[in-house]
């Protein structure tokens, strides 16, 4: 009698730690995809990364009612597998293309409203993609819309005063990088 | 600030906002639900997996150890059987010798086992040689043979007196000793009243 209870115990338990990993992927997948989107900047790769991050959910299934901050916690793993999965694949190195340049400072010229293009954003992919990874880590998750300094924080495992400080540096770097293409510094 | 600075400042601002503007394509949930409902039912299949391997691995290990045991016992009744037949088995049972020492092992060996050991036991019994005469003849000692040869090589009249010097040294009889007082001093009247 006591097993049946133990085994009725077992299969209730199994039950809800699965109802919670189902409401978790269609609370949080959309986040986890963005912050999978932010570092690979590859839809499929993004995708694989998702389902990569549910599946390392799934083995901590039965942990998940002690979980305080899940969002965060699922956040975390995403962005664990993404950076994993960056490091795979080999790192770019920044080459704008010349008609990318051309359109970045047709852009700037004479311009009240600023229009950008495929390419230009690509020139800032790889622009970021250059920058220190402590910089471009903070910089990257700061882009993800639900991602707050402090959620920043909680991911990388820093204070919030950190992830401004770092956010403030890397962007003073973009300006310098982009200043130094507009005018014609940088190497093609 | 400069426009142009400022303007790089927009433009940037611009730039980040589209940059971590993402949209999965539509149906994500539900693919990621389906690789998730498919993991779930591949871990009690992978566990089942390795819960039969660990469990083969296990029974392999113990017949394994069984037929060791088993051989080793084997080998062990079949040296004692092997052992000098006549000489060391005077005056004692070798079957017993053995059942003793197959029962040490009684307790770790099988049935069968000790059904083995007892077969080996009776063929080794059936082969050895069987002599017409109860207790087997043995070899003489050193002593024996040198008396034997002392018997052989004195004569006769001279064994016979020794024998008969023997039994004289058999039949002499000791009296009692009277030990007389110290001194020549007469004895203590409460002694002599003891006595």
């Amino acid at each position: 009698m006591a097993e049946l209870v133990i085994a009725n115990q077992a299969v209730t338990g199994v039950r809800m730690a699965e109802d919670a990993l189902e409401n978790a992927v269609r609370e949080h997948a959309g986040l986890v995809y963005r912050i999978a989107y932010s570092v690979l900047r590859d839809h499929h790769e993004a995708e694989d990364a998702t389902q990569e991050t549910f599946i390392r959910v799934l083995r901590y299934r039965k942990k998940l009612d002690g979980i305080r901050d899940l969002r965060s916690w699922v956040a975390r793993i995403a962005w664990r597998v993404a950076t994993e999965r960056r490091t795979r694949r080999s790192e770019v190195a920044f080459e704008a293309s010349g008609d990318a340049v051309a359109q970045l400072r047709s852009s700037f010229i004479g311009a009240e409203e600023i229009l950008l293009g495929t390419e230009m954003l690509s020139i800032l992919e790889r622009l970021i993609a250059g920058l220190p990874p402590k910089l471009r880590d903070p910089l990257t998750l700061s882009t993800v819309e639900e991602m707050s300094p402090a959620d920043v924080a909680t991911i990388l495992g820093i204070n919030e005063a950190a992830v401004r400080s770092r956010l403030f540096r890397a962007r003073h770097v973009l300006k310098l990088k982009l200043s130094a293409l507009l005018e014609g510094r940088h190497e093609s | 600030m400069n426009p142009k600075e400022q303007k790089i400042d927009r433009w940037l601002d611009a730039a980040l906002k589209q940059y971590g503007a993402a949209h999965p394509s539509p149906g994500l949930e539900a693919r990621v639900l389906v690789t998730v409902r498919a993991e779930m039912q591949h871990v009690p299949t992978r566990r089942k997996l390795w819960a039969l391997a660990v469990a083969s691995a296990t029974a392999a290990a113990i017949i394994a150890v069984w037929l060791a045991s088993s051989t080793s016992q084997g080998r062990n009744g079949q040296a004692t059987l092997t052992s000098p037949p006549v000489s060391a088995n005077h005056g004692k049972k070798p079957e017993a010798k053995t059942t003793a020492l197959a029962g040490a092992g009684k307790g770790t060996v099988g049935l069968k086992s000790r059904r083995r050991t007892y077969l080996s036991i009776k063929h080794a019994a059936a082969q050895r040689p069987k002599f017409d005469q109860f207790p087997s003849p043995r070899t003489l000692s050193q002593e024996d043979k040198l008396l034997l040869m002392y018997v052989r090589q004195t004569p006769r009249d001279e064994l016979a007196s020794v024998i008969a010097q023997e039994k004289n040294v058999s039949d002499l009889y000791i009296n009692d000793l009277e030990i007389p007082p110290l001194g020549g001093e007469t004895p203590d009247p409460e002694i002599k009243e003891r006595n």
